[in-house]
């Protein structure tokens, strides 16, 4: 049920009147959000993105419920992958250790394998996730909204709850 | 792009967050502290009125109070006030630089209002320490156990020996299949040689070159060079058979290990044999580690346990590459990078200590450089302790912990003197004493560590005993002989030898009753003691005498066999050898002789045609 909530919230956040860019925005700092651990410095700088840009923020949540799961099973490849920067490419030894004493970026906690990997792969991630998601916005829009609609189970979760938070955090936004 | 309302919301949330931080923060710190703390040391540890504030960077608490984690009613350590000054730039780059703390009305043993134990999730698992101070105790538990007084002779040694599990029947067997293995090994090994071959080529080519029926002086030249090419192959055999010689030395030449291995397990059964009798053993009667082992090794272990601690650092920020770790899920491995100049990441410049133990010894002492890497200030952590008053009760305690170099170097010397032993529990035994009425003592110890190699001593001396023994109607002839000599010498010293590593150490203990309780009560026990264990003895022995000879003998005979492979292999290489040396010396003659020849005929030739 749970489920079939969330997909209706991700529906009728395509409905909704955000462009392409503004959906794909909000998912593309929710994956960043939801892919590295969550209370970390960088994260702090996504907030202050997600609140100065007009993104959809409703789309970051989504964004940061779905990546923050997928995390879950690649914590141990973000491990290794942090592990490997920080320690077995040597080229980078210097720049690590240049950072590792500067103020501010000593506290990014970026000498945390976990952190340092999973956020270097969410930077990867943006522009083709950018660019991938705003095609499927486009996509959807164009050749699934319409049929997507008259499913039964759709206009069943339009009345729920979840509908009416969704549409006052919208009527917030575009205020 | 940019939302107008998003600034206002982040000026609005901006100014919340920091008026719930100055608001919540001392709270939030004081758990997190407590928390880690409470973990570290397995008990609670319990700040009171924490107050951090970040105009005067000072960090201000009340009252510390660490839990005993063995009596989770009292405080290890309660202090008073205490308030520190840190530096705030470095706070920026994640380092904590504290100038001087200044910590005062340090207590020990102070009763806790509430229970300070904490649930573990995790069973513990048991340690080495654990493992060394239960068998000191079962050690000397077994010895204070049996007892002497009550020992008859045993009645009928048959049955007892039946009674008894034996254990060297069943090893004989696994060594024996252990054993098979390794001469099949040896009998294919000797018999596949490929070398062997290569000395039946080597023996066929010299057989073949006869030297006699060789004339020409360039043939014979040519079979000297190709005798000398062989030689050459046949040198890298040598090599080869050196090897496999010494391999087989020292597996299955060495009968003497062999022996001893079974010998070994014979002891190891008449040993438990001797227990089912309940026949006292002893070559050296230990009545220091009896009394005082179970007590000494504790305090050693307890004293390794903060050595450990203090090595946190050490592990966490000194090592060269760091290790691999499998970290739970979203916690990561934090990965240290060393700068040698740069400030460390912690650093406690010097720490203050003045404090009172629960029998009012006042005490002094002072904790410098504590920090997360030495090697940036070139400085190694040390810590003293000294009392400062009462001149009978004495405590010096220094440590130094040195972290600099890849091997870690720690040193402790510790000297306490004149403290109470009355109250302290020794044995449940009736024959020995079971606590101590009145005393003082005295422990002068040094241990030294390098990495993980420990040595040290520990001199425990007990002066003005008055032991307190259980209350028997009649006491046996061997506990009269022990109240005697404990009532006869007013000191008891002992010794205690630390080795082997922090995880397992070995501890020897002697003291200065023990030449005498041993001979006085051999002397008591005497002939019959004796007598009965060469009963048992003997009786184990042809028990297990078949099996020994038995295996002993199997053993040889294998041995034996692949030994004469051995040989033989050898033996073909020599010969074949001296057949070389002997074809050389012939063909090198020969050519001689051809050469000489050649040189007369020469010459005869020169002097006709000058005629």
């Amino acid at each position: 049920m749970l489920i079939l909530k969330f997909l209706a919230k991700i529906i009728k956040i395509l409905r909704s009147g955000a462009t392409p860019n503004q959906i794909a925005g909000g998912l593309v700092l929710g994956m960043i959000a939801g892919l590295t651990p969550l209370f970390s410095l960088h994260n702090l700088i996504v907030l202050l993105l997600l609140i100065i840009l007009n993104v959809n923020i409703s789309m970051s949540l989504v964004g940061l419920g779905i990546f923050s799961a997928i995390a879950w099973f690649f914590d141990p490849l973000f491990h290794a992958f942090g592990y490997f920067m920080l320690v077995e490419v040597d080229q980078l030894q210097g720049l690590w250790t240049w950072l590792y004493g500067k103020p501010v970026i000593a506290l990014s906690r970026f000498n945390n394998t976990v952190v340092l990997g999973s956020l270097l792969t969410a930077l990867l991630l943006i522009v083709p996730l950018f660019f991938l998601f705003k095609k499927l916005v486009v996509l959807y829009r164009e050749k699934l909204e319409n049929r997507v609609q008259k499913l039964k189970i759709v206009q069943l979760l339009k009345g729920s709850k979840i509908y009416e938070l969704y549409s006052k955090l919208k009527l917030w936004e575009e205020a | 792009m940019i939302r107008k309302q998003g600034i206002l919301t982040l000026l609005i949330l901006g100014l919340l967050s920091l008026t719930v931080f100055l608001l919540l923060s001392d709270r939030w710190l004081e758990g997190k502290l407590e928390n880690m703390a409470t973990v570290a040391n397995g008990a609670k540890v319990e700040i009171d009125d924490l107050d951090l504030n970040l105009f005067k960077l000072s960090l201000t608490w009340q009252r510390l109070q660490i839990t005993d984690k063995n009596k989770t009613m009292e405080n290890l350590l309660e202090t008073g006030r205490c308030v520190l000054n840190f530096e705030f730039l470095p706070l920026l780059s994640k380092k904590l630089i504290i100038e001087e703390v200044r910590v005062d009305s340090i207590r020990t043993g102070t009763a806790r209002r509430s229970d300070g134990k904490i649930e573990r999730k995790l069973a513990e698992a048991r340690s080495a320490t654990g493992e060394t101070i239960a068998r000191i105790s079962e050690r000397a538990q077994d010895e204070s156990g049996i007892d002497l007084d009550k020992f008859k002779s045993i009645g009928n040694v048959d049955s007892l020996v039946a009674l008894l599990k034996l254990t060297s029947p069943a090893r004989i067997d696994s060594a024996r299949i252990a054993w098979e293995n390794k001469f099949q090994y040896w009998d294919s090994t000797y018999q596949t040689y490929a070398g062997g071959q290569v000395i039946d080529d080597f023996s066929t080519t010299l057989k073949s070159i006869d030297p006699k029926k060789i004339s020409n002086l360039d043939d014979l030249q040519k079979n000297l060079k190709k005798l000398e090419e062989l030689k050459k192959q046949y040198n890298q055999l040598s090599d080869d058979l050196k090897n496999i010689s010494n391999q087989a030395s020292t597996d299955y030449k060495n009968s003497t290990g062999v022996k001893s291995e079974i010998q070994n397990w014979f002891n190891q059964d008449l040993k438990q044999l001797k227990g089912l009798a309940k026949l006292p053993e002893f070559d050296t009667f230990s009545i220091g580690s009896i009394l005082f082992g179970r007590q000494l090794t504790g305090q050693v272990y307890s004293g390794l346990g903060y050595v450990k601690k203090a090595k946190y650092f050490k592990e966490k920020y000194i090592r060269s590459e760091p290790e691999k770790k499998k970290p739970p899920r979203f916690k990561g491995q934090d990965i240290y990078f060393y700068t040698p100049h740069a400030r460390p990441d912690f650093w406690l410049k010097k720490l203050a200590l003045s404090a009172e133990t629960p029998g009012q010894l006042k005490l002094g002492g002072e904790l410098t450089h504590l920090v997360s890497d030495q090697r940036q200030i070139n400085q190694p952590t040390e810590f003293r302790l000294h009392s400062e008053s009462r001149k009978d009760r004495v405590l010096d305690f220094s440590a130094l912990f040195d972290f600099r170099q890849e091997t870690e170097h720690e040193d402790f010397k510790l000297l306490y003197s004149g403290f109470s032993l009355a109250g302290a529990k020794l044995t449940s035994s009736e024959t020995y004493p079971q606590s101590i009425a009145k005393g003082t003592g005295q422990i002068e110890s040094r241990l030294e560590i390098h990495g993980d190699e420990l040595s040290g001593n520990l001199i425990f001396n007990a002066e003005q005993l008055n032991f307190e023994f259980a209350e028997v109607k009649k006491p046996g002839q061997i506990r009269r002989l022990i109240e005697a000599a404990l009532q006869d010498l007013p000191t008891i010293r002992v010794k205690t030898g630390l080795s082997g590593t922090t995880e397992d150490v070995d501890f020897s203990f002697s003291s200065n009753l023990d030449k005498i309780l041993t001979s006085r009560i051999k002397e008591v026990l005497g002939a019959e003691l004796t007598r009965q264990q060469e009963r048992l003895t003997a009786e184990l022995r042809k028990k297990l005498e078949p099996y020994m000879t038995e295996f002993e003998g199997w053993y040889n005979k294998n041995a034996a066999k692949i030994e004469d492979q051995r040989r033989a292999l050898e033996e073909k290489y020599s010969s074949a050898l001296a057949e070389y040396q002997d074809k050389k010396k012939e063909i090198e003659t020969k050519i001689n002789k051809e050469k000489s020849k050649l040189e007369d005929a020469a010459k005869k030739k020169i002097k006709n045609l000058l005629k």
